[in-house]
């Protein structure tokens, strides 16, 4: 229960936590309005508001978005929304009212810009094509398409404009493709000097044509000129000022603004990288905002330069913040009372054998393993730590776990490697924890499996009989690959059967009453479960839009039940095995039993549905029928006897 | 610091101590503590076949010399530090052999990563190692420092093309 905030925290005058230097607080309070549109001078404060943003305070949250992962403002101050869960670019004035949505051909839009002659240019995640509106709304023309040749995309995440280029960044094939207006392809980026891109997040042109790219995976800024050059680097992982944890939405307006996802905060950086402080603390509490960012990953900068929008599509929300008015004595950093509660930041993938289960947690870099044949599942084992060797990761991802083999498998996207651990297990010993108990054996680059055309991410399953199933995502196979040599199969044909496939289940005790279909897979984008044959065939809809909002997990039960979450409405959807619905249950909210954005789930040896209530920090265990059991993490546990104290965002007031 | 005439002169005297904690065949769930032996056959045979179940692990006492089989029963790895035993929050080196098991000779195209972390603390060293091949399967590494008492994972990544196995031991440090 977080204590009473200080009186300083609730006060009326609302403003973003940020911290600048002082130097730099003191300059930028001396800026003028109407000052020209230069850059500051590498290492020197900007010295003009409209030319040079500088936050001067939260303004206001707007919220109701679906998945809103993309934001642009355009020249009449209008805040366009990419909300990839409705189809649409949602338009909103500052004060929130809102405007005439853009629809056309839409699935998934994830990132919006404007172009010079405010056409606005839109990325669609699932069609894999930009989309070129008119300033009145009306689509004009399109281009891209799903593929790795020039022009094409495989996983495409942002977008960004200036003159007559458009730039995209995939994060699916690793590179950022340079297009004019038009569509016409004119170069593709693949490398940043002798390294090769990682996972680009994030882009963002300067006015003079420099771009800038986030590399997710490296924690860095990149820069490239006009032809596509390679110029220079900044930023590094870590916690402080200056350095960066998997930033995403990049926007420059006379300093550059970097949507600092991890660390929860904007960071700000001069034009020659220097670190101008940053704005925004961690939401410690799920839904708290108010000048409190829960992984902002988009940003965006009024043309005018009065005030910035952040995404934060965890969230489902904007929030608002103003510009630093003329004269206007910057905020100073309000003191944050250390109210950290015990949070585990899991991943978005589990998988359990037995009384067993494993589970990513990609923020601290490891991988979790807990005994779940209690009622209360206990943490035995912990292991990793960031870094880029063997046994050390950046992003651990997914998981399978096979318990008889004592093996348990792990993906870190980040750096495309497939590892395999070890551990000591004893079901009849004391349940203790320790650092000890898993060890690696083996790394595999997915170089190794690139015979298969594998991108990172890959989705874990246990195949049996010495195999692992692998579902790669972004290009939409299936993989068959053996645990000892690692060779691995492409299961199915040439046309990728699923648009943006989130995740799948092995029907190992051949329940499903199709008893040709071997898995499930989810398919986010189609809003469908699909059954798949043991060679990868597609079978035909085992669940479709008409029960399904926004699926992500599916497990399958030997009872015959199939489970499924859905991200949207924080809710789990149950199944009988031959695909008729059978209820659902959940909410979305944060009391026990309420779920926020679910991914994962599985079904523990008991028979128990754990799901993974991703938006909540937690784990939550119910019965297969949906009665509500337990919350777990590292460290804490809640029963329906023992339930958790009451939190509400409302304890805490508005910053500062 | 003490450098080998020769590689086959390297490891003279190492082979001493076999702390390897391997129990091939042993059943999945079977409790008990970890053997002890000082046969070179792997931890694990192959992918399910046996499984250590127990926590407690060997640890090298006093942390000198060693042989160890790789997790993955592929590489035998015999080092020998200097000085020996080692020391706390001092520099050292390791002169290393790597074998693939049941071989004697080194292997020609593997390459050599060597680390060491304190699990309970996570984090590693302060220092990142040189590694020089002197030979094949043969090397030397220098700059190792255990800059804090306690336990400790010393870890030997062995890369043979894409792919990556480990061996690794423990040490306590006082």
């Amino acid at each position: 229960m977080p204590a009473a905030a200080p009186a300083s925290i609730c006060a009326l005058t609302v403003a973003v936590v940020f911290a600048l230097p002082p130097l730099l607080l003191h300059a930028a309070a001396q800026q003028t309005v109407g000052a020209p549109r230069d850059a500051p001078a590498a290492g020197a404060p900007p010295t003009a508001p409209g030319s040079s943003f500088r936050p001067g305070g939260y303004e206001r949250t707007l919220d109701g978005f679906v998945e809103p992962l993309g934001v642009a403002i355009d020249r009449t101050g209008t805040i366009l929304v990419a909300e990839a869960g409705a189809a649409r670019v949602a338009r909103a004035a500052r004060d929130g009212r809102r405007l005439e949505a853009l629809t056309g051909p839409l699935r998934e839009p994830v990132a919006v810009t404007l172009l010079d002659d405010d056409r606005i240019a839109v990325l669609d995640r699932a069609r894999r094509r930009v989309e070129v509106f008119r300033p009145d709304g009306t689509h004009a023309y399109g281009f891209g398409g799903r593929g790795e040749s020039a022009g094409r995309f495989i996983a495409p995440v942002a977008i960004a404009a200036s003159g007559d280029r458009i730039a995209v960044a995939d994060a699916g094939a690793r590179r950022v493709s340079i297009f004019t207006a038009a569509g016409e392809p004119l170069l593709t980026i693949e490398r940043a000097g002798d390294a090769a891109l990682g996972r680009p997040a994030g882009c963002a042109y300067m006015p003079d044509g420099t771009l800038l790219v986030a590399d997710g995976s490296a924690s860095r800024i990149l820069r490239f000129d006009t032809a596509g050059r390679f110029t220079g680097a900044f930023g590094a992982y870590g916690p402080f000022d200056g350095l960066l944890d998997d930033p995403a939405g990049l926007a420059w307006h006379g300093v550059l603004l970097v949507a600092d996802m991890r660390n929860h905060r904007i960071a700000l950086f001069d034009d020659d990288g220097g670190t101008l402080g940053s704005f925004g603390v961690h939401a410690l509490v799920p839904r708290e905002g108010e000048g409190r960012f829960h992984y902002p990953e988009s940003i965006a900068v009024a043309p005018d330069g009065s005030f910035a929008v952040i995404g934060e599509s965890f969230e489902d929300r904007l929030q608002v913040i103003r510009a630093l008015l003329p004269g206007e004595t910057p905020p100073e950093a309000p003191w944050e009372p250390g109210l950290i509660p015990r949070q585990t930041h899991f991943g978005q993938y589990a998988s359990a054998d037995g009384p067993l289960l494993a589970i990513t947690e990609p923020e601290a870099h490891s991988v979790w393993l807990f005994h779940s044949a209690r009622r209360i599942p206990i943490g035995i084992a912990q292991f990793g730590e960031r870094g880029s060797g063997a046994g050390l990761y950046v992003d651990p991802m997914s998981l399978a776990l096979c318990t008889d083999s004592r093996d348990l498998f792990v993906v870190d996207a980040a750096q495309r490697r497939l590892e395999r651990l070890t551990f000591d297990f004893d079901a009849t010993a004391p349940i203790g924890f320790s650092t000890r108990r898993l060890r690696l054996v083996e790394a595999r680059s997915f170089d190794q499996l690139e015979g298969a055309g594998v991108h990172e991410p890959l989705i874990l399953r246990d195949g049996g009989a010495g195999s692992l199933y692998a579902l790669d995502p972004r290009r939409g196979r299936l993989l068959r690959i053996d645990r000892a040599s690692g060779a691995t199969r492409v299961l199915g044909g040439e046309a990728p059967p699923f648009v943006r496939a989130t995740d799948f289940a092995v029907d190992v005790s051949g329940v499903l009453a199709d008893a040709e279909a071997h898995m499930l897979v989810v398919d986010g984008a189609a809003r469908s479960v699909l059954r798949i044959g043991a060679d990868g065939q597609p079978l035909g809809v085992f669940a479709g839009a008409e029960h399904l909002g926004d699926p992500f997990g599916v497990s399958i039960g030997a009872d015959g039940l199939v489970h499924v979450t859905d991200r949207a409405a924080g809710r789990v959807l149950v199944f009988d095995a031959d695909g008729t619905w059978r209820g659902s249950f959940g909410s979305r909210g944060e009391d026990p039993g309420q779920l926020w954005k679910p991914a994962g789930i599985v079904r523990d040896g008991d028979g128990r549905v754990h799901v993974i209530d991703h938006g909540n920090h937690r784990m939550q265990i119910f019965s297969p029928d949906g009665t509500w059991l337990v919350i777990y993490g590292t460290g804490r546990a809640y029963t329906p006897e023992s339930p958790p104290p009451v939190r509400r965002p409302e304890t805490r007031g508005p910053l500062p | 610091m003490r450098r080998p005439a020769a590689a086959g002169m390297l490891l003279a005297g190492a082979l001493s101590i076999v702390p390897g904690c391997e129990r091939p065949g042993a059943a999945p769930g079977a409790a008990g503590p970890a053997a002890r032996t000082g046969e070179e056959s792997p931890q694990r045979m192959s992918p399910g076949s046996g499984a250590v179940d127990a926590v407690t692990e060997p640890v090298l006492s006093p942390p000198g010399a060693g042989r160890i089989v790789s997790n993955g029963g592929g590489w035998i790895v015999v080092f020998t530090p200097d000085p020996d035993p080692i020391p706390l929050n001092t520099p050292f080196s390791l002169a290393v052999q790597v074998s693939r098991s049941g071989e004697d000779a080194g292997d020609e195209g593997i390459s050599l990563q060597v680390d060491a972390r304190m699990p309970e603390h996570r984090h590693g060293m302060v220092v990142r190692p040189a590694i020089e091949r002197l030979g094949p399967g043969v090397f030397r590494v220098d700059g190792m420092l255990l800059h804090m008492p306690g336990y400790w994972e010393l870890t030997f990544d062995i890369a043979s093309g894409t792919r990556v196995e480990r061996a690794q031991i423990a040490l306590v440090i006082d």
